[in-house]
C-alpha cells in the first residue's frame, strides 16, 4: 500500500466516525446541549472545552495506535529495528508535557467555574429575584411558593428572564432536583435546604426530572418547568390563589404519603411556613436552645 | 430483627423462577458430574484447599466468569423492560422489581466481576513477574478467595429465597434504611458486600506485601514491571477504601438491625 492510499484509508475512517456520530446526534434533542438559561448555557460550554481539550489526546493516540501497530508489524521490512531503543526526550516530554499542560488549563477553569457557577450563589440581574421552595416527597415534587401564597404539584412556572432562588428540601427519600435545559442538579434532602438559582431566557416548557433513585414510584416522578411573560405569570398566579383547594398542615399530611404517577395540582397556600416546618420536622428537639430556628434556609 | 422464612419468601413469580431452577439445574448438574466422574476428592485437594496462587487466580476467573453471566442476564433483563416500556405499555417487569435487578446488577459486576478478574489476574501474574514462589501470605490469599466466594454465594441466595435490594447498588440512605425499605433486599446488599469486602482487603494487605518484600534478587522497585506498578497502586487504593465501606455498612447494618440512627436522617423514624 503506499502513501497516498494509506492516508485515503485513514482519512475515510475519521470521516466515517465523525458522519455517524454526527447522524447519530442529529434530530436528538439532548437537553444539555441545547440549553434555554444563562446557567445552562455556561455548562454547556464547560463541556464542550472540557470534552475539546480530552480529545487532544484521544484523538492523536487511537491515530497512532493504528500507525504504529501498522508501521512495526512483522512483514514490514523497510522500517528501522532497534531493539536497544528505550528513551527519546522528544516523545516523554510531548506525552508528559501536553496532559500536564492540559490539567493546569482544565483546573485554572475548573476553579473559576465552580465559583462562578456556584448553585448557592445569587444570579445578578436588575430584576428582583422570585423564590420557590421545592420539597421532593414520594413521589412528587411540590413547590411552594411563599411569596404568592400558592404550591403546586409536578409543575412549576415562573417568569423569564427572571432570577429563580430554589430552596429545596425532602420529606421522603433523598432525590435530586434538576431541570436540564436551566441548569445542573442539586440533591434534595430531609432535614436541610439547599439552593439552586436559575434563570429562563425566553418563553418555552421544560422537562424536569429526579436525578436519585428515591424508590417505587421514581421513573414516574417528573415535572414540567414552564417559563412564561411575567405578566401571564402574575395571572397564573392570581388565578391559582383562588384555587378551592388549600394547602396547610392538614392537607399536606395527605399529600404526602406515597402515591405514584401524580398529575399535576394547584393549591392556594393558607402557611406560609410550610416549608420550614418541614425541614424542622426531622430536627431533634434543641435542648440547649442554641439553635436559631429561623435560620433553617441559610443552615446548609 | 432477622426477617421470617416462610414459604412467600421462595414465591417471586415466573421470572424469578426461571432464575432459581436455572441455579438449581446448574447445582444439581455439577454435583451430578463430580460424583458420576468421581472427582470430589481431587476437587476438594488439588483445587478448593490449595493456596497456590496460581490456581486462586483460576477460581477467581471462573467465579468472575459465572457471575458475569449473572450481570449479563440482569442487564438483558434491564434494556428488554425499557424497550417494552414505552408510551402506555409498562413492559414484563415491577418497578420494585427492575430496580432490585439494577441493584443486582450494579453490585455484582463491581464486585464479583470486574474485582474477580482483577484479583484473578494479579493471583496469576504478579508472582511470576517479580519472580516469587508464592504470596507473602498464601492462607490469607486462600482466605480471602473463600471470603469473596461467601459473599458471592450469599448475594445469589437472595434470586432464591427473599428478595434483593432495590435502592441502587449505591443504597444511599435514607432510602436504604428500614423505614423506605423494610424487606431483607438490603440486608443481603450490607452482608454480601461486607463480607466479601473484608475479602478484598485482605488480598489488599497480601498483595501489596507480596509486591514490596518478596521481589526476586536484583528486582527494583524501578525494574519491576508496570503491570506489577498499577497493582501496587490498585492494592494501595484498596486498603484505603475498603475499611470505610466497612464501616458504613456496620453503621448502616446498626441503624436497620439493631434501631440506631446513624444515616435515618432523622431520629423519630
Amino acid at each position: 500500500m503506499n502513501k497516498k492510499r494509506k492516508y485515503l484509508a485513514i482519512a475515510s475512517l475519521v470521516t466515517i466516525l465523525v458522519g455517524g456520530l454526527a447522524l447519530f446526534l442529529s434530530g436528538r434533542n439532548i437537553a444539555v446541549l441545547n440549553p434555554q438559561g444563562t446557567i445552562a448555557r455556561q455548562e454547556r460550554e464547560l463541556i464542550i472545552i472540557a470534552t475539546l481539550l480530552g480529545l487532544l489526546v484521544v484523538i492523536p493516540v487511537f491515530i497512532m495506535t493504528f500507525m504504529i501497530a501498522w508501521k512495526y508489524r512483522e512483514s514490514n521490512s523497510s522500517s528501522t529495528y532497534s531493539p536497544d531503543w528505550d528513551h527519546s526526550r522528544l516523545a516523554e516530554s510531548v506525552w508528559w508535557g501536553l496532559p500536564c499542560v492540559i490539567i493546569v488549563i482544565l483546573s485554572v477553569i475548573t476553579w473559576n467555574s465552580s465559583h462562578a457557577l456556584d448553585p448557592f450563589k445569587p444570579l445578578q440581574s436588575n430584576k428582583i429575584p422570585m423564590t420557590i421552595q421545592v420539597v421532593a416527597l414520594d413521589w412528587k415534587w411540590l413547590f411552594i411558593y411563599p411569596d404568592q401564597n400558592i404550591a403546586t404539584v409536578n409543575y412549576v412556572q415562573f417568569p423569564k428572564e427572571t432570577p429563580v432562588n430554589f430552596e429545596i428540601t425532602a420529606d421522603a427519600p433523598m432525590n435530586s432536583f434538576w431541570i436540564p435545559q436551566l441548569g445542573g442538579q442539586i440533591y434534595a434532602m430531609p432535614g436541610m435546604s439547599t439552593h439552586l438559582h436559575l434563570m429562563a431566557d425566553g418563553v418555552g416548557s421544560y422537562s424536569g426530572s429526579s436525578a436519585n433513585l428515591s424508590g417505587k414510584g421514581f421513573a414516574e416522578m417528573r415535572f414540567t418547568a414552564k417559563s412564561s411573560t411575567e405578566a401571564d405569570f402574575n395571572s397564573w398566579a392570581e388565578n391559582t390563589k383562588t384555587s378551592a383547594n388549600k394547602l396547610n398542615a392538614i392537607t399536606y399530611d395527605s399529600l404526602s404519603q406515597p402515591s405514584v404517577n401524580n398529575s399535576q395540582a394547584y393549591y392556594s397556600l393558607s402557611d406560609p411556613g410550610l416549608y420550614n416546618s418541614i425541614i424542622a420536622k426531622y430536627m431533634g428537639p434543641m435542648i440547649d436552645g442554641h439553635h436559631d430556628h429561623s435560620q433553617y434556609g441559610d443552615d446548609f | 430483627m432477622l426477617g421470617e422464612l416462610n414459604l412467600h419468601a421462595i414465591q417471586n413469580g415466573p421470572i424469578v423462577l426461571g432464575g432459581q431452577l436455572t441455579i438449581l439445574a446448574a447445582t444439581v448438574g455439577a454435583v451430578g458430574f463430580l460424583t458420576y466422574t468421581k472427582r470430589w476428592q481431587w476437587l476438594w485437594k488439588n483445587w478448593l484447599t490449595s493456596l497456590d496462587p496460581k490456581k486462586i487466580g483460576v477460581m477467581y476467573i471462573l467465579v468472575a466468569l459465572a457471575m458475569l453471566l449473572r450481570g449479563a442476564v440482569d442487564a438483558l433483563m434491564m434494556r428488554a423492560q425499557q424497550a417494552t416500556s414505552v408510551g402506555n405499555s409498562h413492559g414484563f417487569l415491577t418497578a420494585d422489581h427492575f430496580q432490585q435487578i439494577f441493584s443486582a446488577h450494579g453490585t455484582i459486576m463491581i464486585f464479583f466481576v470486574a474485582m474477580g478478574l482483577m484479583f484473578g489476574l494479579i493471583n496469576l501474574i504478579v508472582p511470576l513477574q517479580i519472580g516469587a514462589r508464592d504470596v507473602a501470605f498464601p492462607f490469607l490469599n486462600s482466605l480471602g478467595f473463600w471470603l469473596f466466594v461467601a459473599g458471592m454465594l450469599l448475594i445469589n441466595t437472595s434470586l432464591v429465597i427473599g428478595e434483593f435490594s432495590a435502592a441502587g447498588w449505591l443504597a444511599y440512605p435514607p432510602l436504604s434504611e428500614l423505614k423506605y425499605s423494610p424487606g431483607v433486599g438490603v440486608d443481603y446488599w450490607i452482608w454480601s458486600l461486607q463480607i466479601a469486602g473484608i475479602g478484598s482487603l485482605l488480598a489488599g494487605v497480601n498483595f501489596i506485601v507480596t509486591i514490596l518484600r518478596m521481589r526476586c534478587k536484583g528486582m527494583t522497585l524501578m525494574k519491576m514491571p508496570m503491570f506489577c506498578w498499577s497493582v501496587l497502586g490498585a492494592m494501595t487504593l484498596v486498603i484505603f477504601a475498603f475499611p470505610i465501606l466497612t464501616v458504613t455498612l456496620t453503621l448502616l447494618a446498626l441503624d436497620r438491625t439493631l434501631g440506631m440512627h446513624f444515616f435515618t436522617a432523622s431520629a423519630s423514624t
